[in-house]
């Protein structure tokens, strides 16, 4: 008898347990938003709130959050408002084709934006392009982000463009250079680059070396670039760790000049490297120097917003492709998956902070914008 | 290509000294304990945190905030004693460590919310470069973190060797039971030991904090590894060995990273890990423990009797599963044949764990072998997809064999270890041998496979996919745990001395069971890579292994059915807290410690106070009926035979 009801338990667990599954596979996929034309517009954020990159995703949030509330300020997108449905990836390739998914799955959702780095953002391109919704790219600089489809933007200038443009800038520092490149798919891209930049520039490279952005003592590297006796040490690295490097080759005695990517421009570069900081070049498209009426007023309203008084390089891009997503809403003829991607193709201009007026290539991409060459002086990102 | 040699020595020297540091409280509180305490990555992460937290937006001194950071984290040890150590007392080694585990990911996730993700600058206290060596600039601080490890070493050997209370640790070290009907205190001294070395760990985040400046809530699982690779190194349980391994670590990295570049350092971490437990395994000062009953064997898997589903159950529930895609989302589908996949990979565990008594702490380098293997000959030589499954599971079991062939004759958490560590080399080598896996950039674009020219890209065609090799392999491997063979790896596991004095060989057959096991995770890597379409080394890292043995151990080690139950909790609840974002690896950290403290036995094994409900429901109606209360005499029976196991 009591081997029965053990069945009975047995079989119970297994029926409720496929039927909490069923349970959850609904909440994603009921789509009855679809077609209403009076509700809130929604738009998807794949994007790290946890894990190791979640300081990104805290970075995407300050500028997303400020860019949504002051559309909706404005009156939102034809009087409807606008709503983000963010979802975290831990800019994890293995759990960003799960959240495409899910967006894909509820119909309300008009168009995605991120993720943080291209693998994450690649890993979920192909079902984006096969379900017809767009995936818009603020955060990957890989060369081929675009190749899945025309459902695919992306708004990081290509690595293509930026790479070679450092090692003419490094040159006018120094003849000689050792190059301190990420260990990821970014980092092997840029660097590939940034070689053939300094072909074309005349850059000599004396040391070379990879490097996990999660390490914590670069030291044996520094000193093994320090025999090779560089002129100039080229970063090709994010704010945390290139901070790290810098500010342990300042103490190990190695004063050679040292120039970053873009990448770099963050206030937390300064925070973290302190006083070694001084000094550091760098090229960005974003200064809070440039005097023009529109930077200016975004730097106080995101000081209001957030009380940093410096928006990072992150912050900005993300802050931007909210709002060009939603001029593309503005544009659209109709405000569906395929009516948005069309307005966003339509070669016509977009407003933004980083890029100014830019307008989007054949394959989506910002083919190429203006960098500012900027020097760390007194704590603060100065243009030269 | 190298800088001075005297440089890197003592860049070595002064970055294996923040090594020893961690590495002390681990070896402090596996010798007391027995018990490797991965939590204490965690611990020292949130030292670090707080130390920033109360110089930086407190703005507290450092002779204040220090201090304090010692005692707070010493007071998180007690709590993780008493939350995750002490009632598993009775539970074997494992289940502890899962424990713990679990702890680490909540002290994380906390520090992760309460702190903020982004990387801060810890000021230091000393200054970093205010001496010269031999052309090798270092400062005060270095010189204070290899002081407060010798000082620790030093009173530790105070402590240990002249009190009374220093003698009740070795007692304890040595036979708990022993040290107990002595009256010693057992509980008060392990609780000691905790306290003790978690106060290190905060002192050392505090210190090591400092010496890389850059702190952030994500730093602590890498140094926790690293510690814990160190006193391996130098011998568990052992202080000075500690010390010693910290340092041998730390040179050897330093030279290997100065040579051949950032990406060889965990290779050498667990390179030398696993060359250590193969050549020495009691480390470079210790021994191995003479315990012959080790915990991790006998004991634990009596504790679970699996529950026998009947076969009319089992072919409607997968019935059910199988007609779910006619009913449920393309997201819940795709989440589903995660689960799946996640279960396949959970039932290599069963197989030499459950089997064979030995637990695997590193499959995920059997399934990064599988997954490579098959995303290699798919994409370079267009080999058709279910051929790569196939060489996928030959390849991760030939690697696997090899690479653990020496460890067999370790016993208890060296094994664990090893399989650790060869878990942890093959995700290295990964890194560190682009012409083949691409390196860190990893392989993107995995076409979905094939069936007669159909494509299973689908996520309904992906989910019966790997729901049907699933359900086979479950089967296969239920046939095989009831078979001669099964009956084998019973002898082995439940008495080794025994099977051996009965003319078996125990180190062959658990190696066969770890070879199997191997097969059945290297397919699963290759439905992995199809499923995921991308791969790099750093998604199979030890998080992933300690996630398979926990599905394994929570479906009930010895029913390969419970994996099922197992992924679709541990892979498809984290996915149900998706929407809760921020909060979502918390709750899987809790979810985990949950189920470890509330099921360690597995939950497809009876449970405790429903059947003694049935039995008392079934006591009534018998009414005293020959028949029904006979049979219920005799489960009542064999569950009390289990138990005492």
């Amino acid at each position: 008898m009591s081997s029965r009801l053990r069945r009975v338990a047995a079989l119970g667990a297994v029926a409720a347990l496929s039927l909490g599954l069923a349970a959850c596979s609904s909440n994603g996929g009921a789509g009855e938003d679809e077609g209403a034309s009076s509700g809130p517009i929604k738009f998807g954020v794949a994007l790290p709130d946890t894990g190791n990159s979640a300081q990104y995703g805290e970075y995407f949030r300050q500028g997303l959050d400020l860019a949504l509330e002051q559309i909706n300020d404005d009156g939102g997108i034809d009087g409807r408002s606008v709503e983000l449905v963010y979802e975290d990836t831990q800019a994890d390739p293995a759990q960003a084709p799960q959240v495409a998914q899910k967006f894909v799955d509820d119909e309300s959702i008009l168009a995605v934006l991120g993720d943080f780095g291209t693998p994450a953002t690649s890993a979920a391109s192909q079902i984006y392009q096969d379900s017809g919704l767009v995936q818009f790219a603020f955060s990957a600089s890989g060369p081929d982000v675009t190749d899945p489809g025309d459902f695919v933007f992306a708004t990081w200038v290509s690595q293509e463009f930026e790479a070679p443009r450092l090692a003419e800038f490094a040159g006018e520092t120094g003849k000689s250079a050792a190059v301190f490149y990420h260990d990821t798919d970014w980092g092997q891209e840029t660097y590939g680059f940034f070689q053939e930049g300094e072909e074309q520039s005349g850059l000599e490279e004396v040391y070379s070396t990879a490097y996990d952005p999660e390490s914590t003592d670069f030291r044996p590297l520094l000193l093994a670039a320090k025999a090779a006796n560089p002129e100039v040490i080229v970063l090709i690295s994010y704010a945390a760790d290139g901070a790290l490097i810098t500010s342990q080759a300042r103490e190990l005695g190695i004063d050679t000049p040292i120039v970053g990517i873009s990448s770099i421009y963050n206030q937390q570069f300064i925070d973290l490297a302190g006083e070694a900081a001084e000094g550091v070049q760098t090229l960005s498209y974003f200064t809070p120097d440039n005097e023009d009426p529109e930077v200016q007023q975004f730097i106080a309203d995101f000081a209001d917003a957030t009380g940093e008084a410096t928006p990072s390089d992150y912050a900005i891009r993300a802050y931007d492709a909210l709002n060009a997503v939603a001029q593309g809403a503005e544009r659209a003829e109709e405000l569906t998956r395929q009516g948005l991607r069309n307005a966003l193709d339509d070669g016509q201009p977009f407003n933004s902070v980083l890029y100014g007026e830019y307008s989007l290539d054949d394959t989506r991409r910002v083919s190429d914008a203006e960098q500012f060459p900027l020097v760390i002086t007194d704590g603060a990102f100065t243009i030269q | 290509m190298s800088g001075d040699l005297l440089d890197i020595l003592l860049a070595g020297l002064v970055s294996g000294s923040t090594y020893a540091l961690i590495a002390v409280g681990v070896s402090l509180v596996f010798g007391v304990s027995n018990i490797v305490n991965f939590a204490h990555g965690a611990v020292f992460a949130v030292g670090a945190m707080i130390a920033w937290w109360l110089t930086g937006p407190m703005a507290l001194p450092i002779w204040v905030a220090a201090p304090s950071v010692i005692v707070i984290t010493g007071l998180l040890g007690w709590a993780i004693y008493l939350v995750a150590v002490r009632p598993l007392r009775k539970a074997p080694g494992i289940a502890v460590l899962l424990a713990t585990f679990a702890i680490g990911v909540i002290l994380d996730n906390l520090s992760l919310r309460f702190f903020g993700g982004q990387t801060r600058r810890l000021e230091s206290a000393f200054p970093r470069d205010n001496f010269e060596l031999l052309g090798f600039r270092f400062g005060t601080l270095s010189i204070v973190i290899i002081g407060v490890s010798v000082v620790c070493v030093a009173a530790l050997v105070w402590l240990l060797g002249y009190t009374k209370t220093g003698r009740a640790i070795r007692a304890t070290s040595q036979d708990q039971e022993a040290a107990q009907q002595m009256g010693i205190p057992v509980e008060r001294i392990q609780a000691l030991s905790f306290v003790i070395a978690s106060a290190l760990g905060g002192l050392a985040g505090v210190l090591v904090g400092m010496y890389t400046s850059n702190v952030s809530p994500a730093i602590g699982f890498l140094a926790g590894l690293q510690g814990f690779a160190a006193a391996t190194i130098g011998g568990l349980g052992s202080i000075a060995g500690a010390i010693v391994g910290g340092l041998v670590l730390g040179i050897a990295e330093a030279f290997g990273v100065s040579l051949w570049g950032d990406s060889v350092r965990q290779l050498i971490t667990f390179g030398s890990l696993l060359l250590v437990l193969w050549i020495r395994p009691g480390g470079l000062l210790g021994r191995v423990p003479s315990i012959t009953s080790e915990p991790m064997t006998g004991t634990f898997f009596g504790a679970g009797k699996p529950l026998r589903l009947p076969s009319w159950a089992g072919v409607a529930a997968a019935a059910v599963l199988a007609v779910l895609p006619l009913v449920a989302s393309d997201y819940f589908l795709r989440a589903g044949s995660q689960v799946w996949i996640y279960a396949l990979f959970a039932l290599s565990i069963t197989l030499a764990g459950g089997f064979a008594g030995q637990i695997v702490l590193g499959q995920a380098g059997a399934l990064a072998i599988g997954a490579y293997t098959s995303a290699i000959l798919v994409t370079q030589f267009e080999w058709d997809f279910w051929l790569s499954f196939l060489a996928a599971g030959a390849a991760a079991c030939v690697l696997q064999v090899m690479l653990t062939a020496p460890t067999w004759r370790l016993k208890g958490h060296y094994v664990s270890m090893a399989t650790l560590a060869a878990g942890a080399v093959v995700s290295a080598l990964a890194l560190n041998l682009p012409q083949i896996t691409g390196g860190s950039r990893g392989i993107s674009s995995i076409p979905r496979p094939t069936l007669f020219g159909e494509s299973l890209g689908s996520a309904s065609a992906m989910y019966w996919v790997t729901l049907a090799i699933l359900l086979v392999a479950v089967v296969v491997v239920a046939r095989l745990g009831s078979s001669r063979l099964g009956r084998v790896w019973a002898a082995v596991r439940e008495d080794e001395v025994a099977a051996a004095s009965a003319g078996l060989h125990p180190a062959s057959y658990k190696s066969l069971a770890f070879g199997l096991g191997a097969v059945i995770a290297g397919f699963a890597g290759a439905l992995y890579a199809a499923q995921v379409t991308f791969i790099e080394p750093k998604q199979f890292d030890v998080s992933l292994s300690v996630l398979a043995v926990t599905i394994a151990i929570l479906g009930g080690l010895r029913a390969p059915v419970g994996v099922i139950i197992g992924a679709a909790i541990l892979v498809g609840v984290p996915e149900l807290f998706r929407p809760l974002a921020d909060w979502r690896l918390l709750l899987y950290g809790v979810l985990l410690l949950g189920l470890v403290l509330l099921r360690p036995q597995g939950l497809w094994s009876h449970v405790g106070w429903l059947q003694r409900a049935t039995q008392r429901v079934a006591g009534r109606r018998g009414g005293g009926g020959g028949t029904a209360s006979g049979s219920q005499r005799k489960v009542d029976s064999t569950a009390g035979e289990e138990t005492r196991a």
